[in-house]
């Protein structure tokens, strides 16, 4: 998580207005080498505005995107694999052209384009179809061959703005995969996405965002923490407001399973005295809220 | 991976590169080309058998004859010259007279006792080939007369009367019919190519907003590699074809006799290639700034009137005003680009251009250029990733009052 790791993509103080409206309010984080970034928020929260900063198609009005402690210019972006949120290829040009086109624009040799363009045709499962006009393909193969643009060129970092809409399972699972192995090697790979269980499963750091601050950032695990440890106690014979006023105890939720929520000076020893004095309890466990139900305190909160 | 370095002249081939090999194999061009060759050789062929062949002067007066002697052959033949006619005789023929009512020559001279007769097709003659006969037939029998009388003939012959032009005559140019054909049909082509090339940038632009692929493509090059690359691939492919249509016709026109001499017909070529390039050149950043302007196809024509229009007025100058290149119109049209571009080959293909008006005009014609190149370049950037809505000319060209746009 350190901006200036070798290989590591840093954006700190990102601002940003359209007019009266603010896009982007001091946006800051770090995706180490190696690491996966999940970008989350609301439609219009600032996820692709800030993307398109990084990849330098809108500049910021005020803020610094570096990668490895370098400013990201033009030479930089050129190792950026870029999955913008409004798909892009020519409609009218074969799927292979295109892909090479697309790789030595990216500085590969005539030679290294074809062998990369062949090993992820292949790879993403569209290499039947490498001799097609992309506009003759299915939504979900168009898809691919937009993510096979972005990796072509075997970039330094991934930047996917939401790669993962309108894929079929299978493709999802390819696509998980395939960032998986990029970040293996090395990449800093951000992607943006809805599914939030896609992105509690795949990604290392998750970031927050709404209404252009980001609200949250942090492992999964620390977020989920932050989110408090909630209690959940079945005891049928309890009745409503038993457990208010324990020490520790910050929220409660009654019904046929009471959940409490806690800071950290509860003590489950207390709090389960108090419920088995209320009668029989049936389930007495801790859990850590799912970034679904995170997502949704962070966004509505504001 | 270490980071490339790339110069621009490697983006911008890449570039032109994927303009031209798309173009190029795409069936609409190879049925364009072939369409605008047949069409130049037909209009080469076309205009060859109107004005009859190779210019070696008038047709020559054919007469069919009988009895003529050869003095009065040579009389008729002279006094023929003087009213412009080139008289031909046949050799004598028992059958003059059925060969003028069939038509096969102009007319038929027989003699008959003293005198002679004329006939000639439909019984119709053209009055000088009738005064060229009547008047070499008299001057033959007064020779004749003051030979036998023992005197000179010369004696008869009239003192000479000349006329003389008020004015300095101007020097006769033979190439000039050649030069003036060849620069208006290729000032045509002129007009046309750059146009049309104006259109295929616009829509290849608009081409890449609307598939959105602009953004990846902005994301690895800078704007100004892409919109480069773009018009130098389209313009490599729009002149390459005019020039071969040129050439192919050119050919034509000189097998055909049509254009005498293929040097002096291609020095006008190459000296309107310059405007070509600088007509192009405007009308594509022009229309690069529109089409950066756009989201959609359809709105393209509305939009770009004013360009149309000055071509079409172009065309239109140059398809009724190119018998005068030195009226008052086209000496004021000369200077002013884009009109410039289409005005001044012909003009020096006339000789009514002076080395300081070629020289004057194409240096406003490249100002002009380069002030629409740079502002162009600043509409594209400004406007190229502005999806949706129609940019208005001051967001377009930064003078708003809020700042903002992508500078990559």
């Amino acid at each position: 998580m350190n901006a200036s790791e070798p290989n590591g993509l840093a954006v700190a103080g990102l601002n940003k207005r359209f007019g009266d409206l603010v896009a982007l309010r001091d946006v800051s984080f770090a995706v180490a080498a190696g690491e996966i970034f999940g970008f989350v928020g609301s439609n219009g929260a600032g996820k692709s505005t800030t993307m398109r900063i990084i990849l330098g198609v809108l500049a910021a009005d005020s803020g610094r995107v570096s990668f490895g402690g370098r400013d990201v210019d033009a030479d930089v972006r050129r190792r950026i694999g870029y999955m913008p949120e409004e798909r892009g290829l020519y409609p009218k040009m074969k799927v292979g052209e295109q892909l090479i086109y697309l790789a030595r624009l990216h500085g590969l040799s005539s030679a290294d384009a074809a062998e990369r363009t062949a090993y992820w045709t292949e790879r993403l499962g569209i290499d039947s179809r490498i001799g097609d006009n992309v506009s003759d393909l299915s939504l979900g193969n168009q898809q691919r061959v937009q993510l096979a643009a972005a990796l072509v060129f075997d970039p330094d970092v991934l930047v996917l703005d939401e790669p993962f809409s309108g894929l079929d399972p299978v493709a999802v699972d390819v696509m998980s995969d395939v960032l998986t192995e990029k970040a293996q090697q090395g990449v800093p790979v951000i992607f943006s996405s809805h599914q939030l269980d896609l992105v509690q499963r795949l990604c290392d750091t998750v970031g927050i965002i709404a209404k252009g601050e980001m609200r949250a950032l942090g492992s999964v695990d620390e977020l989920r923490r932050s989110g408090g440890v909630h209690l959940e106690v079945e005891a049928p014979a309890a009745a409503s407001g038993w457990a208010d006023g324990l020490p520790g105890v910050t929220r409660t939720e009654y019904g046929t399973t009471t959940i409490l929520s806690v800071d950290d000076g509860y003590d489950d020893q207390q709090i389960l005295q108090a419920a088995l004095a209320t009668g029989p309890v049936h389930r007495f466990a801790t859990t850590t809220p799912e970034l679904t139900e995170l997502f949704r305190e962070v966004v509505t909160a504001s | 991976m270490n980071t490339t370095q790339k110069s621009a002249w490697t983006d911008i081939s890449l570039v032109a590169g994927r303009e031209i090999s798309t173009r190029v194999r795409a069936k609409s061009f190879a049925i364009g080309t072939v369409l605008s060759l047949l069409f130049i050789v037909g209009l080469v062929i076309v205009v060859a058998a109107a004005s009859g062949g190779s210019d070696d002067g008038p047709e020559p007066t054919t007469i069919a004859q009988s009895g003529v002697s050869p003095e009065v052959q040579a009389s008729i033949v002279s006094s023929g010259e003087q009213l412009g006619l080139t008289v031909k005789f046949t050799g004598a023929t028992a059958d003059a007279r059925e060969k003028a009512s069939a038509g096969d020559v102009d007319a038929a001279l027989v003699r008959d006792g003293d005198g002679y007769r004329i006939y000639s097709p439909g019984d119709t003659l053209d009055r000088e080939v009738e005064a060229a006969l009547r008047a070499g037939v008299a001057d033959a029998a007064i020779t004749g007369a003051l030979r036998e009388a023992g005197t000179d003939p010369a004696v008869t012959a009239p003192p000479p009367i000349d006329f003389r032009t008020a004015v300095q005559p101007e020097p006769v140019d033979p190439d000039r019919d050649d030069r003036m054909l060849t620069a208006t049909v290729g000032v045509m082509l002129l007009i046309l190519t750059v146009f049309g090339g104006g259109m295929a940038v616009a829509a290849g632009i608009i081409e890449e907003k609307t598939s959105r692929i602009v953004e990846i493509l902005l994301a690895t090059i800078k704007p100004a590699r892409l919109l480069w690359g773009k018009i130098l691939g389209i313009g490599v492919v729009m002149i390459g074809s005019t020039l071969l249509t040129a050439a192919v016709g050119l050919a034509a026109a000189v097998a055909t006799g049509l254009v005498g001499s293929f040097a002096v017909a291609g020095t006008v070529i190459a000296a309107s290639l310059i405007w070509l390039v600088l007509g192009f050149l405007f009308y594509a950043v022009l229309y690069a700034a529109t089409g950066a302007m756009l989201s959609r196809q359809e709105e393209l024509n509305s939009t770009t009137w004013p360009l149309t229009a000055a071509a079409l007025g172009t065309f239109y100058a140059v398809l009724f005003g190119a018998g005068t290149p030195d009226s008052t119109l086209f000496q004021w049209l000369a200077w002013i680009p884009p009109f410039s571009a289409g005005i001044q080959p012909l003009r020096i293909a006339d000789g009514s251009a002076s080395v300081y008006e070629i020289v004057g005009s194409i240096a406003v014609m490249v100002v002009v250029t380069a002030l629409a190149v740079a502002a162009a370049g600043r509409i594209y950037q400004r406007s190229v990733l502005n999806v949706g809505a129609r940019v208005g000319w001051r967001d377009a060209l930064g003078l708003g009052a809020t700042e903002k746009g992508a500078t990559a």
